[in-house]
């Protein structure tokens, strides 16, 4: 009947890891005290830390890189130098025109308009045209930067059916070759509005664009379609690279583009409302904090998690045991999340709980075990009780934002 | 109201075997939501199986349009505006998935359409809101991260339901059996057949472009056994290095 | 001359048995409003006797005192009663002897009585009901009291029995009482009962039989499963006024050990209440735990579920269908089944089900798997191990049915030893690779009979494609599934589960086995595996072999608790106090085990779920392959 359970003294382990030396206290948290753990058939327990240790590496960019094949070393790789060139280029007397339509968020290129702009350089360059971009004020440096070499102003109204007049007028005034748009929210619509009010053929959601041939995914994603390319194409996002090259020059346009005819608005679109964190879709929340068994005080748990303007989750113990809402669940059996930042207080980190991280950029993890999975997977680790961290968190932000943020 | 809803023939991307489109689904879950009385699902082509699990989901009349699918935007326009079904007067809503799933998925048809029928287009639709004048639709425009955009349009309209709309209806079996699916020969004339010609083949998964954002692997900043208070004041100031949390004195409004 | 009062009491016997029978036409009437199910009523009840002393019987015996109270009360009256009627006869009633033996019987039933007061004195424990229970053994005394009083008057004083009178008024009385018990009270278990003995739905159950598949539902009927009461079979309705309220259900349910809004004895008694229209403060059991309120209230024409009808939609979904509640019923009630009916009108008639299980059963509806994962991935786990996928032109011994765990990383482990094994025996196996679809378990138990029976057409479709000799597999609902539950709709294979089969190679001595000294080691029976299959020696024998200490929880074999992964429970987001997981293993470490032996992906993923510490969680294969003695 004697179970024979090794039992872990997180103190004294701790103090084998004490580096010797006077000042400040410091550990060597790769020394493991016990020798290697085990578990009671046996099964010998892996320690992920310090195995990712000897794998870390310093990456050509100069950012931490795993090295899993073991060629640590090799992939220390010549930081290429790029000394910024001060000429311009200009395309004065082009070809053709591409026309790209950015979504301009906030007035400035985004990561997907740049890449438009990439591909459409791309394009222009094979055959000495020029990129017009269409859109509302923007910044012209920046736009050059990107590989522009023209821009036309949109009047920037809410009305959806008025843009896409304006866009045939710029589009019936230079003839492009072709017009691209990012296959984003924004992107897509205005793409398949114009397609459908020009009956100009498109293509939407490429994947791979090339000179003569593009690939788009069809049939539920289960097949691709390869053949030539279209007036009207918008680009999936992370696909084609932006524009690297020299910067353009924004010319003035030579051609003139007509008024559109005022037409009745039948669909007005209103200003985005953001949604409140506190009661978001958990699956679409940005930023989640998540209580696990550490956490016990659920109360504390939720000042807190408003105090950070976060998305409260929940692992399934804590589901289960009633703390949290089921809607709260993070997990494969739960929401896959799709965050930026993850605060895991007192979740050790089962694979089915590490499941629902899948897009999770930041992980913080507050825990009382070094070995958990979740420390693994964290970009801040504090070993410690979640509970006590959780009400020192919550009056840390108190005193920094008053009773506003609290 | 009454209500018209597309439905094409769509098949699992994951199984490939054929099963109903969650945009369609979501769709007649809208309908109802919207307070529409009648509905009518409509298929440009033959009729298959896989239609009546529409059925289960609220949909338990269905018209196929054989020989549609030459020119589905002119065939279904064509029932819209002239089938005996609607002749006690045209239907107020097409109602249709923002994407397709199984055919060429451009999500262009809903436009063609409502460009076809000369009606207003919402898009991405999931949900309805307050509705404030006659004659208008107060819809809720879905985007990223739980976004909202207000959109009102004017009825007759086309609205096309994303993949992340809510409104899933339950599934009954016994509507299912009850699916009444009709089918009619029509005819239609393709304008331009000069489709771009290109080839199907498997889809290639490709590496796609490193994010900026690099994501945490581990192997970060770790503190064993650290002050509380010491541990709260190093996440705060790792979130806010993340631009999660904002800095102090300004906090956004609760 | 034994005086007016004996005749008197012998009418009065006589007059109760009318009154009793008059008391059960309402009954029988109510039942034929149920659904026709045709059953031999005479070779029935010809069984009952032997249905009651062993089966029933058995069941009685496990609660301690339970069967002598019975014997005493139920037999001391009865007897009494009889030997009293037939002091009609007048020449018997002359007979002090003959009153010697009613008053002996009479003696005996006040003993029983006394049993039966106990029960709830001083203090009424919790899985007991109050009410009319409260003044039972006041009605069975005053009987017994009174028919012993009579009896001894007329072996004492025959010359006086004028006397009698007194107890004959007791005799009224508490005659009067037993009726009301048995026309409007609990007592009404002894006719309905007895009708369900004789008409029971599953009658292989009796003498140590076992049947408990669920049954295929016609899907082109009018209504699918059951909305009201009448929906149920009639002898299903008798089966409900046939619960006594001992609470041994209660006792045994996971899902009400956890807080889990579900207490059968309360869902059996909303029945039998919907079926009586009668109000929800009739019942006076514990209730379901933290069960949102209900208007209570119902008739055999209304929906029994629902937050206006009897009983609250999330005690159904709480169920893991594991049959403990059938294991323990003494009187037999089929419980599972009656979940299952009530799941099947919800799903199929209402599409009333759990979003999360909502999203089970279309992922299987649209994909064939309950993750929505590819067909081909399955095997993902079992890569390294190249196991032949068998085509329908090859053939092979063992058709190794992976089932749905074999998509998650830790069940993979359990698989690859399995085939490791395999291969060490020298057996000739192959599995069905992408071919290879859910079995349908999950949406049966989920009441989506028309999913289920889509899948199983695909299934037996595909087996019968294939040449076999027999179907192993690690996943006991699957095996429910291929054995039980398919030959009704046309698949008929052999299948075993992989302990079976390995402990087959063992005693084949085609795996030589050096047992280990491993920690105590403890083994869960899987619901679907034991009180489903009947397998309880097998994985033992193995265990045996291949561990040198192992230990027994209390609740083992057929009394053995679930680990709340059946039924689709997971799938349905059940609110709880606790977990149902971590009850088990709390078990498990209280008889000091340190490892917690498994035999099914479900108590696998369950148990391995507990937040440490905690025993360690092994599958049989696992245990038996670090065992194995290279030959």
């Amino acid at each position: 009947m004697s179970a024979l359970r090794l039992r872990r003294d997180p103190r004294a382990e701790r103090a084998a890891r004490l580096v010797p030396g006077n000042g400040r206290l410091r550990y060597d948290m790769s020394a493991t005290p016990d020798g290697p753990m085990t578990s009671p058939s046996g099964r010998l327990r892996r320690d992920p830390r310090a195995e990712r240790q000897r794998l870390l590496t310093t990456g050509r960019d100069g950012r931490a890189r795993l090295v899993r094949s073991g060629l640590v070393g090799q992939m220390a790789g010549s930081v290429a130098s790029t000394t910024p060139v001060a000429k311009k280029v200009r395309v004065e007397q082009p070809e053709f025109f591409i026309i790209v339509v950015p979504d301009l968020p906030d007035g400035r290129l985004d990561r997907s308009d740049r890449q438009v702009l990439g591909a459409a350089r791309k394009l222009a360059d094979a055959g000495g045209g020029a990129v017009v971009v269409v859109g509302e004020t923007v910044d012209e440096a920046s736009l050059g930067v990107a590989g522009s070499d023209r821009f036309v102003p949109l009047s920037g109204g809410s009305d959806p059916d008025t843009r896409v007049a304006e866009l045939v007028a710029v589009m019936d005034a230079l003839s492009p070759r072709h017009v691209l748009l990012p296959e984003s929210e924004e992107g897509a619509d205005m793409a398949r509005r114009l397609a459908a009010r020009t009956g100009l053929g498109l293509l939407p959601g490429i994947e791979v664009l090339g000179p003569k041939q593009v690939i788009r995914p069809c049939g539920a994603g289960r097949q691709e379609w390869v053949g030539g390319l279209a007036a009207l194409m918008t680009l999936a996002p992370d696909r084609v690279p932006a524009w690297e090259g020299d910067a353009h020059e924004i010319l003035p346009l030579e051609e003139t583009v007509e008024e559109p005819i005022p037409a009745s608005a039948n669909m007005t679109v209103g200003a985005v409302i953001s949604a409140d964190p506190a009661t978001m879709n958990l699956g679409d929340a940005p930023f989640v904090v998540s209580a696990g068994r550490g956490v016990t005080d659920f109360a504390s748990f939720r000042a807190t998690v408003r105090a950070l303007h976060a998305t409260p989750g929940a692992s399934r113990v804590v589901c289960d045991n009633g703390d949290m809402p089921r809607s709260t669940q993070v997990g494969a059996s739960g929401t896959i999340l799709d965050a930026q930042c993850y605060v895991a207080l007192g979740i050790a980190g089962a694979p089915q709980h590490l499941q629902g991280l899948g897009r999770v950029e930041h992980v913080v993890a507050v825990n009382t075990d070094l070995h958990a999975a979740m420390v693994a997977r964290a970009g801040l680790a504090i070993i410690a009780d979640a509970q006590t961290v959780m009400l020192a968190l919550c009056e840390v932000l108190a005193a920094e934002y008053g009773e506003k943020g609290a | 109201m009454k209500a018209v809803i597309l439905l094409s023939a769509g098949i699992d991307p994951v199984s490939g075997r054929p099963a109903p489109v969650p945009g369609e689904i979501r769709a007649i879950g809208l309908a109802h939501e919207l307070g529409v009385t009648q509905m009518i699902g409509l298929h440009a082509g033959p009729a298959s199986p896989v239609l009546t699990e529409y059925g289960g989901y609220g949909l338990t009349h269905i018209l196929c349009l054989k020989g549609g699918g030459a020119d589905p935007v002119q065939a279904l326009a064509g029932v819209v505006k002239t089938h005996a079904l609607f002749a006690d007067g045209e239907p107020d809503l097409v109602l249709a998935a923002a994407r397709g799933r199984g055919g060429s998925d451009t999500g262009l048809l809903p436009y063609q359409l409502a460009q076809a029928l000369g009606w207003p287009i919402a898009t991405d639709i999931g949900a309805p809101m307050e509705q404030t004048s006659p004659g208008q639709l107060a819809l809720a425009q879905f985007r990223a991260r739980g976004a909202v955009k207000p959109v009102s349009v004017t009825l007759p309209c086309v609205v096309t339901v994303p993949e992340t709309a809510r409104c899933v209806p339950a599934f009954v079996f016994a509507r299912q059996r009850e699916t009444w699916v009709d089918e009619e020969v029509v005819t239609v004339h393709p304008v331009s057949a000069e489709e771009e010609a290109g080839t199907l083949r498997p889809y290639r998964r490709r590496p796609k472009l490193i994010s900026g954002a690099s994501k945490d692997s581990g192997g970060g900043q770790l503190m064993v056994d650290p002050d509380p208070h010491e541990a709260a004041r190093a996440i705060v100031a790792h979130l806010r290095a993340l631009g999660v949390l904002p800095n102090a004195g300004q906090a956004p409004e609760a | 001359m034994g005086g007016r009062t004996g005749l008197l009491a012998s009418g009065l016997v006589w007059g109760m048995a009318g009154a009793l029978a008059a008391s059960a036409v309402p009954m029988v009437r109510r039942w034929r409003k149920g659904k026709a199910s045709p059953k031999d009523m005479i070779r029935g009840l010809a069984t009952v006797p032997q249905r009651y002393l062993v089966d029933v019987h058995h069941a009685v015996e496990r609660r301690k005192g339970a069967a002598p109270m019975h014997a005493l009360v139920a037999g001391g009256t009865l007897a009494g009663s009889v030997a009293l009627a037939a002091g009609v006869i007048p020449a018997l009633r002359e007979s002090r002897l003959y009153w010697g033996g009613v008053g002996v019987f009479f003696v005996t039933a006040i003993g029983g009585t006394y049993l039966v007061w106990k029960r709830r004195n001083p203090r009424k424990p919790s899985w007991l009901s109050g009410g009319r229970f409260l003044w039972l053994p006041d009605a069975l005394l005053a009987w017994n009291l009174g028919g012993a009083l009579v009896a001894l008057v007329h072996v004492a004083i025959p010359e006086k029995s004028g006397v009698a009178w007194v107890p004959l008024a007791m005799m009224v009385g508490g005659g009067a009482g037993l009726v009301v018990q048995v026309a409007r009270g609990p007592m009404r278990h002894a006719f309905s009962g007895v009708t369900w003995l004789a008409a029971h739905s599953r009658p292989e159950r009796f003498g140590g039989g076992r049947s408990t598949d669920l049954r295929p539902l016609d899907l082109a009927a009018p209504t699918l499963g059951t909305l009201v009461p009448g929906d149920f079979a009639w002898n299903i309705l008798a089966s409900f006024d046939a619960c006594i309220e001992c609470g041994r259900c209660e006792q045994h349910c996971p899902a009400f050990a956890a807080g889990q809004r579900l207490n059968p004895k309360a869902l059996i008694q909303g029945l039998a209440l919907s079926a009586r229209s009668e109000d929800v403060s009739a019942y006076t059991g514990s209730p379901a735990p933290h069960a949102p309120p209900t208007a209570g209230k119902g008739s055999m024409t209304s929906a029994i579920i629902g937050a206006d009808a009897m009983i609250h939609p999330d005690t159904l979904w709480a169920c893991t269908t594991c049959r403990s509640c059938v294991e323990q019923c003494p009187m037999m009630i089929e419980h599972v089944d009656a979940i299952v009916d009530l799941r099947r009108g919800q799903t199929l008639m209402l599409g009333e089900v759990r979003p999360g299980a909502a999203d089970a059963l279309r992922r299987l509806r649209d994909t064939g798997e309950s993750g929505g994962r590819p067909l081909s991935a399955r095997a993902d786990g079992l890569a390294g191990e190249n196991v032949p996928v068998l085509t329908e032109e090859d053939e092979t011994d063992v058709l190794l049915w992976l089932g749905d765990g074999a998509y998650e990383l830790r069940y993979a482990r359990t698989l690859r030893a399995l085939v490791k094994l395999l291969r060490l025996a020298g057996v000739k196996f192959a599995i069905l690779g992408e071919a290879e679809p859910d079995c349908g378990d999950l949406a049966r138990r989920l009441g989506d009979e028309a999913t289920f029976q889509g899948l199983a057409t695909e299934v037996i479709g595909t087996l019968n494609s294939r040449r076999f000799q027999r179907i192993v597999t690690a996943d006991p609902h699957a095996l429910n599934v291929l054995k039980n539950e398919y030959p009704a709709l046309g698949g008929k294979w052999e299948v075993v589960h992989h302990t079976t089969f390995l402990d087959e190679l063992v005693s084949a001595g085609r795996l030589k086995l050096d047992a280990r000294d491993l920690p105590s080691v403890a083994y869960h029976d899987p619901c679907y595996l034991g009180r489903y299959n009947g397998e309880f020696d097998a994985p033992r024998r193995l265990l045996a072999a291949a561990c040198k200490t192992t230990v027994e929880m209390e609740r083992h074999g057929k009394q053995s608790m679930c680990c709340g992964g059946g039924g689709g429970n997971p799938v349905s987001d059940v609110d709880a106090e606790l977990r149902i997981p971590d009850i088990r293993m709390g078990q498990a470490s209280e008889v000091g085990a340190a490892i917690v032996a498994v035999g099914c992906p479900g108590c696998t993923a369950m148990l391995e779920g507990v937040p440490e510490p905690r025993p360690e969680v092994k599958d049989i294969a696992e245990l038996v392959l670090e065992a194995v003695v290279p030959a």
